[in-house]
């Protein structure tokens, strides 16, 4: 699904659910989205809507930062996935931007670079969980898991 | 009526005159009255001190007083020739005798004087008439050739020692005799003796029906003339003149005009020159051109390039000989085999001669031997090659982080599409068409990677790469997308406007030209990011007319510090910190020698811009 056409979002009204939920993931319900990717590399994008999708999550590509802004999705995503390196606008800028407007939105951050603070920069940028490319499937589904607290499986 | 002899009238009129010297200071005790009318003093002045530095010119003066002094000292006597200046300021030459007596008063030089200046103007003038003699006879067109009375040789000029072929130092004393065919011989010698009988014949022409032998055998039809000269010590001598008769030697006469001017300059000239005419025989060779092939000039005149060459070199000379012999002028830089057997880089020339009826009688042929040049070419070339190569691993290494991160993010598009692809497959029931999608996905990735990987590895590539047609919006593409990721990490945009859609072609190293976008494009990146406020941009455009492709990066940086950035161009000059600044000046000499030009100046609007130019490649055949 292309940013533009973003309508599905009706049957999910408990985003405060979302953000309260400490409870172990066993516990848990199993999250299914919607997600929204962020990154400026189109086969990036579609490799991974199509992962998530693959498992029966709901995932919305994004190519930049004022892209997503624009699309109004921020208050229909229940995660975000962000690549750090965008032009225009980087994954820490727009991260900042969506704490703003939505502080405990689960973030996870994604460096196909080798910075060796990025995970201490990712976490106090407010990042929930990060990930270095390249990642395996179940790594991206653990790290949506430890952002938002739900399992994904 | 005889008088007595009265030696002080003698001495008193004599056209000499008589001196007493002190030897140690030159000091004239007495003079007779002749020194008068000898240098216009009176007398009374010879006395002068001082006297001998005032007449005597300067230059012969040291010698005058050395004489004299060594004199005394000899007790040999003095006898010294020299110039003295008159009262009148005229120079005559002085001839000084004298010998030392012993007095009570010590040593004197007794001696005179006499005026010289008739006799050495009469020197001088035979010197010149001899020395006029003898560059009348080597100018003659004509081989000339002194014998004396046996016939045994003396003295020839050059044009007999080629129509003879041999040397001037080698032949002399030898006999002439064996020089005719035999069947002159006789005929020759009686030449001599015509003169013994016939006082009064000072010359004799014996016309058409002769002929004289090379050393190689070969006859040539000559007209021979001969005249009695006597020699310096009384003895009889014999000039002979030979005129070649032969049709060749014809066409020598029209050329020689302009074979003599080449001769004049012929000795300090590095190249080596040869006149060769219609018949393909060198007509004339110089000193350089003979030695480089291992001869003496008299061996290569008038012999054919064919038999002299060898097969293989002339038929490596024949298209351009042919070309010359029929008018047209050729220029070549080839290799040719020297007689050492080694390939030697040559520049040649080949310039027709025309005749007064606008005939080729000949071409001039000029070689410079350029290996020299040639092996500096190369060293400074592979210096080039080398130092071009160090200089792009040292930029990739600078960019080794965006170039892994411009790997994962494929290898990442990879990962997650096979991921994606197995679950899609195990799915019940599997989505076969996803799947399918996915591995489509995986594979252009994969090829992706491999493209960055493969753009790397030309970079990396040492020496000289072929030189390849290549399309010029495809080369700067690709380097866009080697700095991708440093752009994105500096949050510079790069802009491509590729104008019309024809491709451009130009011709070249790839990697080296790739090198020189990667340059420009790394330091516009760069120069940018220093920009606080965004947008931060490099826009690249790529254009071309028939002739030349133009490739501008523009910035919209800080531009350059100085209004006329040429500087920038020198080694070691960089705008970074951590830049060795050889980046520019490599790329310089790149895009020089593939043609073209780079300039840098400030844009009109804000910002640095570079301009590369290169000629566009021919349509392929």
């Amino acid at each position: 699904m292309e940013p533009g056409s973003a309508f599905g979002c009706q049957w999910h009204l408990p985003l405060a659910d979302v953000n309260d939920v400490h409870s172990p993931h066993s516990h848990a319900k199993r999250f299914d989205g919607p997600v929204a990717v962020v990154d400026d590399d189109p086969s990036v994008r579609r490799a991974l809507t199509r992962l998530l999708r693959s498992i029966e999550v709901d995932a919305r590509a994004y190519a930049s930062g004022p892209d997503f802004l624009r699309s109004a999705a921020l208050h229909d995503v229940d995660c975000l996935v962000l690549d750090v390196h965008m032009p225009t606008m980087s994954g820490i800028e727009l991260l900042e931007e969506v704490r703003v407007a939505a502080s405990k939105l689960p973030v996870v951050l994604m460096t196909g670079r080798y910075e060796a603070d990025f995970a201490h920069r990712a976490l106090a940028a407010g990042a929930s969980a990060f990930l270095r490319k390249p990642f395996s499937d179940e790594e991206l589904f653990s790290a949506i898991s430890e952002a938002t607290g739900q399992p994904l499986l | 009526m005889s008088r007595p002899f009265d030696p002080t009238e003698f001495l008193e009129q004599a056209p000499l005159v008589p001196f007493f010297m002190d030897p140690k200071d030159e000091h004239v005790l007495w003079v007779g009255p002749q020194a008068e009318a000898l240098l216009g003093y009176p007398v009374a002045r010879w006395s002068d001190p001082g006297f001998w530095d005032d007449v005597v010119v300067e230059g012969d003066r040291a010698q005058v007083r050395d004489a004299r002094l060594g004199a005394a000292a000899s007790g040999l006597g003095v006898s010294v020739e020299y110039r003295a200046r008159t009262a009148g300021g005229i120079v005559v030459w002085i001839t000084e005798v004298g010998r030392v007596a012993h007095g009570r008063e010590g040593a004197c030089i007794q001696g005179y004087l006499v005026d010289a200046t008739e006799r050495k103007r009469r020197e001088v003038e035979l010197w010149k008439s001899e020395e006029r003699m003898r560059s009348l006879l080597r100018n003659a067109p004509d081989a000339m050739v002194l014998t004396d009375a046996q016939g045994r040789i003396q003295w020839m000029n050059g044009q007999a020692e080629r129509l003879f072929q041999y040397d001037k130092a080698e032949i002399a004393g030898s006999s002439i005799d064996p020089m005719m065919p035999p069947r002159f011989q006789r005929r020759f010698a009686e030449l001599r003796d015509a003169f013994e009988g016939d006082s009064e014949r000072r010359s004799l022409i014996v016309g058409r029906a002769f002929a004289i032998e090379q050393r190689d055998g070969t006859e040539i039809p000559v007209e021979i003339g001969t005249s009695l000269v006597t020699a310096q010590d009384g003895g009889m001598q014999f000039l002979t003149s030979f005129r070649d008769l032969t049709p060749r030697r014809r066409v020598e006469t029209q050329v020689r005009a302009g074979e003599r001017r080449v001769r004049q300059i012929d000795s300090p000239l590095p190249a080596m020159v040869c006149f060769v005419d219609q018949d393909e025989r060198f007509r004339f060779v110089n000193d350089a051109y003979a030695a480089w092939h291992g001869w003496q000039r008299h061996q290569m005149e008038g012999r054919r390039l064919r038999e002299l060459l060898g097969e293989s070199r002339y038929s490596q000379l024949a298209p351009v000989m042919s070309a010359a012999l029929g008018g047209t002028a050729t220029h070549v830089r080839g290799e040719v085999v020297d007689p050492e057997g080694n390939l030697c880089p040559v520049d040649m020339s080949f310039v027709p001669q025309f005749d007064e009826h606008e005939a080729v009688d000949g071409f001039f042929g000029v070689v410079f031997d350029v290996s020299s040049e040639v092996r500096a070419e190369q060293a400074d070339r592979m210096h080039r090659e080398e130092l071009a190569h160090v200089a792009r691993v040292a930029t990739l290494g600078e960019l080794t982080a965006s170039i892994a991160h411009e790997l994962n993010q494929p290898l990442s598009a990879v990962a997650a599409n096979a991921h994606a692809a197995q679950r899609l497959l195990d799915a019940v029931p599997p989505d076969l068409e996803e799947a399918r999608e996915a591995l489509k996905d995986v594979a252009s990735d994969a090829r992706r990677a491999g493209e960055v990987i493969a753009s790397m590895r030309q970079l990396l590539q040492r020496g000289k790469a072929p030189q390849v047609r290549i399309d010029l919006r495809d080369l700067v593409s690709d380097v866009v997308q080697l700095l991708h990721s440093e752009a994105v990490l500096h949050g510079v945009e790069i802009r491509i406007d590729e104008g019309p859609t024809s491709e451009i072609f130009i011709e070249g190293d790839a990697a080296q030209l790739k090198q020189v976008f990667l340059n420009l494009i790394k330091n516009a990146i760069e120069s940018t990011s220093r920009l606080p406020a965004l947008p931060r941009t490099v826009a690249l455009s790529v254009a071309a007319d028939e002739h030349e492709a133009c490739v501008q990066v523009l910035d919209n940086g800080p531009g350059f510090a100085s209004d006329d950035p040429e500087g920038l161009f020198q080694p070691f000059v960089t705008r970074r910190q951590d830049g060795l600044g050889m980046g520019l000046t490599i790329s310089r000499s790149i895009t020089e020698a593939h043609g073209g030009t780079v300039v840098a100046e400030n844009a009109s609007e804000g910002g640095a811009r570079f301009r590369v130019r290169l000629p566009v490649a021919s349509a392929p055949s």
